[in-house]
């Protein structure tokens, strides 16, 4: 067993030693591989930066003291991205008690019954113009586009994170797919040739 | 590295130092705090648990009632119980 915690350590055994020994040098390495991609997740979602700063200290706080219940049955970068998610869409629920998160709590949701959006679509914008596309869709559907695309995490692992079974995952990925093509498109036609 | 990544990317580096730090020493300290809590609860929690049994004293002791324990509703010094009388032939 690992007394000390260094640089070098993978996320387990840094997680195993901060439980064995509460090192204030691994609850550091910890704190500092994870705070700038927890903040990313809590600015892209919340889009507000006091509410994100307070959002990542929270989150910190869920994992700190929920450490020993992380069973790397998954990543620990899933996990705590699944916290991070949860954490926002909760909190953007609290707030926004009548505003639909995710496109198929709205009174229209977009018809999906024989329409597939190629992921070039979106895998090929610019990234300021994909920034503008994604902040004007529900930010439940952001949400699962960025577990898809960016964290690339796998259909199991978002069904475990939104707890939902995988084809009711498929769908909501059909569904954000859907909205943010809507989405380019009104922004294209905004813009004056 | 995709767009989306890239994007990810550049929300990590608005994070800045400044703001990093000060989100570290607040998880920090309420984390101390708390661990100062579990520490107290430890040490002197039980200590206390200890303190007040034994100032409760040995539990009552329970007298089994046999053939020869008194009745309850015959006082032993001779005198008639009390409640109403049987009646007189």
């Amino acid at each position: 067993m690992q007394e000390h915690c260094h640089q070098g350590m993978d996320d387990a055994d840094v997680i195993q030693t901060y439980l064995n020994t509460q090192a204030d040098l691994c609850f550091t390495l910890i704190y500092s591989r994870y705070s700038s991609k927890v903040y990313a997740k809590c600015i892209a979602l919340l889009k507000n930066e006091v509410q994100a700063r307070d959002a990542t200290q929270e989150i910190f706080m869920k994992i700190f003291l929920n450490l020993s219940k992380f069973g790397q049955r998954s990543r620990f970068s899933t996990w705590v991205y699944s916290i991070s998610y949860n954490y926002c869409i909760d909190f953007l629920r609290k707030q926004q008690k009548k505003q639909a998160l995710f496109s198929e709590e709205m009174a229209n949701p977009p018809d999906i019954s024989d329409q597939e959006v190629p992921d070039y679509e979106l895998l090929e914008l610019e990234v300021k113009v994909l920034k503008q596309v994604l902040d004007r869709i529900p930010v439940g559907d952001k949400a699962v586009l960025l577990m898809k695309y960016q964290d690339e995490m796998s259909i199991k692992e978002m069904s475990s994170v939104l707890n939902k079974s995988e084809s009711a995952i498929k769908m909501k990925i059909k569904r954000a797919k859907l909205k943010a093509l809507e989405s380019k498109k009104s922004l294209m036609a905004s813009i004056p040739e | 590295m995709n767009n989306f990544q890239q994007l990810f990317e550049e929300e990590k580096a608005s994070f800045e130092e400044q703001r990093r730090n000060e989100v570290f020493n607040k998880v920090h300290s309420t984390m101390q705090f708390f661990r100062m809590l579990g520490d107290v609860a430890e040490v002197y929690l039980t200590g206390m648990i200890d303190v007040l049994s034994s100032a409760a004293g040995p539990a009552e002791e329970i007298r089994p009632r046999g053939p020869n324990a008194s009745a309850p509703d015959r006082p032993t010094d001779g005198t008639e119980p009390r409640g109403p009388s049987e009646p007189k032939p």
